[in-house]
């Protein structure tokens, strides 16, 4: 399933949107029980949910797809629905289709949104694909042009899918009508230029053949190139009438498309028009039709070019970006290492609260008794309430509020009623007993006909003036998107943009962004009301960097889903991995805290942490040190300092985990391998070097084989890394699977083996 | 007080003998003398399993096999790999035979073995293919059987993979080409199984508190394939059933059917919305009330998570997709037990909801929620 979420701004007014492709496989019955199951959380937080059909048919008539929706309205609850269609190569975004909802757009509202969505749509698949090579610290990129930049965009890395290809066809369609052919500035987009070919043949039959072509090089004004793309545009230009595309990757200058053009002039005949189009623009003072403006969704000055080496870049090794595969000639690995300042934000925390068993690993949260998302980390504000560190922090919090609220509005879950509780009674005898009421409301949007307990809310709110306060509440804030979406509602709670007028108070028990900055700029950006009138506030009581992992990337649903293709693989799956199995499921209860995570051997013993831990006090749950761990390789992800970061993999700069921190003598207690084997991506274990990869094989088999139960404890989680690659599977002999088999191991060995095959 | 089940009760009276062991006084041990080869008349053996699943959560349940003499062999095809002598074997305190000798197999073994084998009972290939195919979870402590790891919250992951283990263990030759199963129907028989199957996950396996209660969920599926006159005996005077097979089954020839039954040991669909809804407690006791409320949940997006918008529809759909395939669906549940099919060119199910099944009886409180599905076979 195709589905993007994006947060945008039309006019004065942000809008969130969930963006789902009706793709040919799909059916709207099926597209809506997946939105339903995977994005069941984006729904409550979103303004409109857009259904885009196959993107090869043109639709004349939006009402011919209506009477299919039924059970997308179903499940869209109280979300407006749009379609977002073309027709004679035009795009469209329908009025709202949902019977039951009230159109929030106006007509305006549509036409503008259209490029927004082709922006944002197109910029996310940019960035979030590994095309932006970054040459971080002492290393520049000398690029095809000769110039030299610290950021290099690879746009063949874009087409990660086909629903990706298509995406780009969609948003193509203006520049297709009466195209006969495509020439592409690189092969490394061919796939998007063979694919707009093929699905333009079914969205206009009569449209004739359209034909396709790339070049070879770089255009930079080599003659060996020049002359290339001449052949290329005989070639192409040969019996074409009509339009001739050039798509460009990405333009930064618009010197190769000027080239291009020059060329193309000298055998485009009469009947046909060069027409030039970027996929993505760099710099945004180029006079070329792009899709995407990327500049903008990057740090200013991102892909700055320069043609001579910068002054303050002499000590720096220039890594040349190969003409003709767009790629860095060389790669660095570097070792990060896990030292005292991984752990050293997070500590005073896990010091706090590790004892308290706040933590669960792989457990679900509810909102209004519904499943609402999965966690791999899972803080329990229920159980950090309890603690009198946090009582005492959430206290001076809210006295710290300079207009104390007369009403908290929670979402419906249970840690938000319990921390509504609590901050009525503190707020009240902050106000000398004033009563201070709580109401819960999953997100300030109300329905045409509201029951009467919503009604009355939203007529507290509508009544209340500019001098008044309110305290939204919430146990944790991973994105933010909760308390945007009851912004958003605030400023509109009849339908006719009449909103609450006074001051709001955001507070969280436990903010847990993956990122600081993301956090401080959600900060800046709720605390802003214009005029004089006393700033909004966004407070959290504790803070914490945690990665975001929602089933995708939990270790535990990734490793539920290794025992299933197990399974299927052998039929039968041994005992001690079938127990396994069905112990996972118990992991997230809260009513059994004491699951362990991990397994670790002998099974039945409880391992812990030994004495001055880095990470966890001794004592904390196995849950609670995976998250420390997981914390502490988070910060690592969003370090500053490039010694010790450890973000994605940006080539032609490798980093990743020194693995004497994990399989050497670093971390020898079982629980913190296990930890960091979970907790860290592959992508952060895996070495670039053949002979560096065969010795973290050879330090795993040694673990696995050693005497001491210490060491071979963490086998089955090795096993299990070796299972997901994140650690290479050594060969073992007859003596070494016989201590294997002793130890009842042989069995689970044999069916990770099995899967590898 | 020893009930006898020996294969030739009809449904009526396996519910005669389910009234007849709860009027046990408290605290007495129930024994069930469980023949090994049950007749394969529609929905008995489930019915059995909710019958012996009542009893084992009313108090002290005893098996006793009509055998003299343990056989190791029969001990397995019986206790260790039919859905019927697991559930007694996972139910009772203790399995004896007829010469009061307990069975050697422990429960504990047993369900070690059922694991590994990733839940499933009777899973035959090749030639030796089963009639029928059970998947099977043991609340509290095996709770996700391996088979279904991993493809639990997706409905299309779901689906997937209960149609290779159907193809796989319960067709013949290479499934769907040589079963006359068309791929709508396949989709549609997959969505209503997953939907009453998340119910058990959701719902039937908790108590009130929200803990586990003791006991087993399944999705079983069973071949049928005969000639008109004998599906009809095999209906045993369930007039409603009998009247859906003779406007279903062609006069000539064989014709093949799949009985489905998925089911939960837990409060039951009704009190377990109670249990959520406080609301509905009061006006919703008596059998009328209750099959008004039940048809409810079943037709409207009633649910009990009203403030969460979009929820409320999986049952509908499950009866949507019954309706879709000419399905005749059978609801037994606390006291009440209700059926109903798509009449032709009348309403779908998830319209009209369930009718009351009108034999003049009244029906014991039988644990969980058990839905039994009959779906003719053929090419769309």
């Amino acid at each position: 399933m195709q589905i993007g979420n994006y947060e945008l701004k039309l006019g004065e007014k942000q809008i969130r949107i969930l963006l789902a492709d009706l793709q040919e496989h799909l059916t709207p019955n099926r597209l809506a029980e997946q939105l339903w199951e995977e994005r069941r959380s984006d729904l409550t937080v979103a303004d409109i949910l857009i259904i885009r059909p196959q993107v090869d048919r043109a639709v004349e008539d939006i009402n011919t797809l209506l009477p299919s929706m039924q059970m997308v309205f179903d499940r869209a609850g109280k979300l407006p629905v749009f379609l977002l269609t073309s027709h004679d190569f035009r795009h469209y975004l329908s009025v709202n289709i949902h019977p039951d909802v009230d159109d929030p757009l106006s007509e305006a509202d549509r036409q503008l949104l259209v490029p927004l969505i082709r922006q944002a749509e197109l910029a996310e698949i940019a960035l979030t694909s590994n095309a932006i090579l970054r040459a971080e610290g002492p290393t520049i990129f000398r690029a095809p042009s000769k110039e030299y930049c610290r950021h290099f965009f690879r746009a063949g890395n874009i087409q990660k899918h086909r629903g990706t290809v298509d995406v780009f066809f969609f948003w193509m369609l203006p520049w297709l009508k009466s195209c006969h052919a495509i020439v592409s500035d690189t092969w490394t987009i061919s796939s998007i230029a063979l694919n707009a070919s093929r699905l333009l043949a079914r969205y206009s039959p009569d449209q004739g053949r359209c034909k396709v072509d790339m070049l070879a090089d770089y255009l930079d004004g080599a003659p060996e190139a020049e002359s290339a793309a001449d052949a290329v545009l005989e070639r192409i230009a040969h019996d074409t009438t009509g339009v001739i595309l050039a798509l460009f990757s990405a333009c930064m200058t618009g010197e190769a498309a000027n080239r291009l053009a020059a060329i193309a002039s000298k055998h485009i005949g009469q009947g046909a028009d060069l027409r030039i189009g970027a996929l993505y623009n760099l710099d945004g003072n180029i006079p070329i039709e792009c899709l995407c403006e990327l500049h903008k969704y990057c740090d200013e000055g991102a892909f700055e070019h320069s043609k001579t080496l910068p002054e303050t870049a002499h000590e720096t090794q220039i890594v040349d970006i190969d003409k003709t595969i767009y790629f860095p000639s060389v790669i660095k690995e570097s070792l990060v290492v896990a030292d005292d300042r991984v752990a050293r934000l997070a500590r005073r925390f896990f010091e706090d609260y590790g004892a308290s068993g706040a933590f669960f690993v792989h457990r679900d949260s509810y909102v209004a008794d519904k499943r609402y998302r999965h966690h791999a980390i899972y803080p329990d504000l229920l159980i950090m309430l309890k603690n009198d560190v946090f009582q005492q922090k959430f206290r001076q919090k809210l006295a710290l509020l300079n207009r104390l609220p007369s009403i908290i509005i929670s979402p419906p879950h249970e840690a938000g009623k319990e921390l509504a509780k609590f901050a009525c009674g503190i707020l009240s005898a902050l106000s000398g007993g004033r009563a201070v009421r709580h109401w819960e409301h999953l997100n300030l949007v109300f329905p045409r006909d509201p029951n009467p307990t919503e009604e009355e809310l939203r007529n507290v709110l509508l009544q209340l003036d500019e001098n008044a306060a309110i305290l939204l509440l919430d146990d944790v804030s991973v994105t933010g998107s909760r308390f945007m979406r009851y912004q958003r509602s605030l400023r509109n709670l009849d339908g006719n943009n009449n909103g609450y007028k006074g001051q709001i108070h955001y507070m969280v028990g436990l903010a847990r962004p993956e990122n600081k900055n993301d956090w401080e700029r959600r900060v800046r950006d709720f605390e802003y009301r214009s005029g004089s009138l006393p700033k909004h506030t966004l407070n959290s009581v504790e803070f914490l960097l945690l990665p975001d992992w929602d089933e995708q990337r939990c270790p535990w649903c990734i490793e539920r889903d290794l025992y299933g293709r197990m399974f299927r693989e052998r039929e039968e799956l041994p005992l001690s991995l079938a127990r396994r199995n069905s112990n996972l499921g118990k992991l997230g209860d809260p009513n059994r805290p004491s699951e362990d995570p991990f397994a670790l051997l002998p099974l039945e013993k409880v391992h812990a942490l030994t004495m001055n831990s880095l990470f966890a006090p001794s004592g904390s749950s196995q849950a609670t040190v995976f998250a420390a761990v997981a914390s502490g390789l988070q910060q690592l992800r969003a370090s500053s300092d490039l010694a010790s970061y450890l973000g994605r993999r940006s080539y032609p700069l490798v980093k990743c985990l020194d693995p004497r921190d994990y399989l050497g003598t670093t971390f020898t207690d079982a629980v913190l391998r296990a930890a960091i084997l979970r907790g860290a991506r592959r992508s952060e274990l895996e070495r670039v070097g053949f002979e560096d990869e065969a010795h973290r094989c050879e330090m795993a088999k040694s673990l696995i084989l050693a005497e001491g139960q210490d060491d071979y404890g963490v086998t089955i989680e090795l096993f299990l890394a070796m299972a997901r690659r994140k650690i290479p599977m050594p060969e073992f002999n007859a003596e070494e699977r016989a201590t294997l088999a002793k130890r009842e191991l042989l069995e689970v060995l044999e069916a990770i083996e099995a899967l590898l095959k | 007080m020893i009930i006898e089940i020996t294969g030739a009760e009809d449904l009526f009276s396996l519910e005669a003998s389910l009234s007849k062991g709860l009027k046990t006084p408290a605290g007495e041990d129930v024994t069930v003398q469980l023949a090994r080869n049950l007749r394969a008349d529609f929905f008995a053996e489930p019915r059995i399993v909710a019958i012996l699943s009542t009893f084992a959560a009313r108090g002290p349940l005893v098996i006793r096999d009509w055998h003299d003499k343990w056989n190791q062999e029969e001990i397995k095809s019986q206790f260790n790999e039919s859905l019927v002598g697991v559930a007694a074997t996972f139910g009772a305190k203790k399995v004896k035979n007829m010469k009061g000798v307990l069975m050697p197999d422990t429960r504990q073994a047993m369900l070690e073995q059922i694991a590994i084998r990733g839940g499933f009972l009777e899973p035959k290939e090749g030639t030796a293919r089963s009639n029928s195919l059970s998947l099977c979870a043991f609340d509290p402590d095996w709770s996700e059987p391996a088979a279904l790891a991993g493809k639990y919250q997706s409905k299309e992951a779901f689906k997937t993979i209960l149609k290779r283990y159907r193809q796989k263990y319960f067709e013949v030759g290479q499934g769907v080409p040589h079963t006359p199963v068309s791929k709508a129907a396949d989709e549609e028989l997959g969505d209503f199984i997953f939907e009453l199957f998340q119910n058990t996950i959701k719902h039937g396996r908790l108590s009130s508190d929200n803990t586990t209660i003791e006991g087993i969920r399944a999705i079983r599926l069973r071949r049928h394939f005969d000639f008109k006159d004998r599906f009809l005996a095999r209906s045993q005077g369930f007039e409603e059933l009998s009247d859906y097979l003779l406007k279903t089954v062609p006069e000539k020839g064989q014709f093949k059917f799949y009985e489905v039954a998925v089911f939960d040991c837990g409060m039951g669909i009704l009190g377990r919305f109670k249990n959520q809804c406080p609301e509905f407690r009061k006006n919703h006791e008596t059998p009328e009330q209750q099959i008004t409320l039940i048809n409810r949940l079943l037709t409207e997006p009633l649910t009990s998570t009203p403030a969460f918008p979009g929820a409320g529809f999986g049952l509908q759909r499950a009866l949507s997709a019954i309706s879709a395939l000419d399905g005749f669906v059978s609801l037994r549940t606390d006291s009440v037990w209700m059926c109903g099919h798509h009449a032709q060119d009348g309403p779908p199910l998830d319209k009209t909801g369930l009718k009351s099944v009108s034999r003049q009886q009244e029906f014991a409180p039988i644990v969980g929620t058990h839905f039994n599905v009959l779906l003719p076979v053929r090419v769309n």
